[in-house]
């Protein structure tokens, strides 16, 4: 047989086995797809993952989260300490707080989340999970502390009220907190950002306090042709003295542009998210 | 996904297996071709109606594919004979691409590599785009010559900005792309020229309003220079809307980067901008 056939086969056998013999993470993932593609949308439930026990409100977007964060680890880091101190921006019922206690069992977690329905699913799965160290906060964090209007989509897209792009939900005031002051009381090892749109504001708000974080894990939102948060971020991060590196850039076409939809490029993804890892 | 949800899906993807369009049947074909020649060996092949040469066919399967198959440089144009600069034209599948789409357009195609440059000019000849004008120079922000690593397939690129290739150092020709601009405004700008496009794109500085849309491949392989973030900033204030496709981590090339935390960080890669000036309405 010649050498790339050969490399054919091995793929081709490889791809099977782990079909039929799929990692418990891969396993649990897709009992999570099944079981969602039951389920009417926004129904809250719980589910059992890989002996973690999971409350949500909508199992369809805990899957690409448990995928990303389970099967494909793409929030893995390296820390020299064992209890590296961490901030959960955005964190929605808890998973990648879990994941982060799963890679260092000490660190010491505070997890923000804005939608109060979400916060009480975050503070039970971390209690029920081992991770009952974890504080969860609801709080979205912003660059202005007192109370912020927040749109609830009621599963992992709620947002700002005032920013551009917000989907449909409950308007809610809710606490907000001001990541510079965070910052400014003490250091950080990894802050985790996922907040919706909000990162360009909240990181030029703290831009100059920036040299405190030694690690960042950014999901950048792109909604708004118009307006893109790139360029602005980027700077700012490589301004702070980061090494940055671009990832997982996920199209979402399902979701409407802000404005500015008319492009020659028919095959251009107008809204996405990506993954921004920055280092020093 | 429910069961019958899955049956569905698993039975439309063998149907397109088996029967896939001709462009991926042909790109296809040209795979397991390439998995059967070794790197660096030119030839022709037929995909489609065109006929082909190339430098090295396993190049050519993923231009194929983006091109042909998925096409990516699929472009609405105002008039039927947009004009489009093709700059890092390689052996034509892009200008070939564009003549389809448009019969009528005037395509200027840039290739730095003099034995890639004669491929692409007898490809384009022998495929119907013989009014193509071809230009064997690197196009870069000066004119005169330029040192230029003849990498000999996709990879070539001007001595200094595209660390990790192996290949002869040559002199070749170049041209300012500022110039070009300043002469006339163009449709489509297509770079995809091996780390020369930021340079490129600043020095145009003050004559992008001449340009109507951008497709340019960023190829961030030096994690101490990055490139994109500067190039997003340049289109951004050039008053252009961005949109970014198809982020490719580069595996299979060295790249140096400074010890990182994370155990997958992708520390090179290319990514596609496409950039376009916003409805005045």
């Amino acid at each position: 047989m010649t050498a790339p056939r050969l490399a054919g086969v091995r793929r081709t056998a490889g791809a099977i086995r782990r079909q039929v013999w799929p990692t418990p993470a891969v396993a649990a993932w897709r009992r999570a797809c099944r079981t969602a593609g039951q389920v009417a949308r926004y129904t809250p439930g719980r589910i059992d993952l890989m002996g973690y026990r999971i409350q949500y409100s909508d199992l369809l977007t805990i899957c690409p989260q448990w995928h990303d964060l389970f099967v494909k680890e793409t929030l893995r880091f390296r820390s020299g300490r064992s209890a590296p101190r961490i901030l959960d921006c955005g964190a929605n019922v808890g998973l990648a707080s879990l994941y982060f206690k799963r890679l260092y069992p000490a660190a010491r977690i505070t997890a923000y989340e804005a939608d109060p329905t979400l916060t009480r699913l975050l503070a039970a799965n971390l209690a029920a999970n081992g991770a009952g160290d974890v504080e969860a906060v609801n709080a979205a964090v912003w660059t202005r502390s007192g109370p912020v209007d927040f749109r609830c989509e009621g599963a992992d897209s709620g947002a700002l009220d005032e920013l551009a792009g917000a989907l449909p939900g409950e308007r809610l005031a809710v606490p907000g907190i001001r990541l510079r002051d965070l910052l400014e009381a003490e250091s950080i090892d990894l802050l985790k950002l996922d907040i919706e749109g909000a990162e360009r504001a909240v990181l030029e708000d703290c831009a100059d306090v920036l040299g405190r974080v030694a690690i960042l894990l950014l999901d950048l939102h792109e909604f708004e042709p118009g307006r893109r948060h790139a360029p602005a971020v980027l700077s700012a991060l490589s301004a702070a003295g980061f090494t940055v590196s671009l990832g997982e850039l996920n199209p979402l076409p399902w979701r409407p542009p802000v404005a500015g939809g008319d492009t020659p490029f028919p095959g251009a993804p107008l809204c996405w998210t990506c993954l921004v890892k920055a280092w020093r | 996904m429910s069961r019958l949800q899955a049956f569905r899906y698993y039975v439309r993807a063998g149907w397109r297996r088996m029967h896939p369009p001709p462009a991926e049947a042909d790109w296809r074909r040209a795979c397991r071709l390439a998995d059967r020649t070794p790197r660096h060996r030119a030839g022709r092949i037929r995909l489609l109606a065109y006929d082909l040469a190339y430098p090295d066919l396993l190049m050519l399967c993923p231009q194929w594919h983006d091109i042909f198959v998925r096409e990516t440089l699929r472009f609405r144009a105002r008039t039927g004979a947009p004009r489009i600069l093709d700059c890092g034209a390689n052996v034509g599948l892009a200008t070939l691409f564009w003549k389809r789409c448009y019969p009528g357009a005037r395509i200027t195609a840039f290739e730095a590599d003099p034995a890639i440059a004669a491929m692409l000019r007898d490809n384009l000849a022998r495929n119907g785009a013989g009014d193509v004008e071809v230009v064997a120079k690197a196009v870069w922000v000066a004119g005169g010559t330029v040192r230029f690593v003849a990498e000999g397939a996709d990879s070539g690129a001007i001595a200094g900005l595209s660390p990790g290739i192996d290949g002869p150092s040559v002199a070749v020709p170049a041209e300012r792309l500022r110039d070009r601009l300043v002469r006339e405004p163009v449709d489509l700008l297509k770079l995809d020229v091996e780390g020369a496009e930021l340079d490129l794109l600043a020095d145009c500085g003050g004559v992008l309003d001449r340009v109507s849309a951008i497709h340019v491949e960023v190829h961030d392989f030096t994690p101490a220079r990055r490139l994109l973030p500067a190039v997003l900033e340049l289109l951004d204030r050039a008053g252009f809307t961005t949109a970014l496709d198809d982020l490719l981590p580069i595996t299979w090339r060295p790249c140096t980067a400074p010890p990182s935390p994370f155990a997958r960080g992708q520390a090179c890669w290319l990514t596609l901008v496409r950039a376009w000036r916003p409805d005045p309405s």
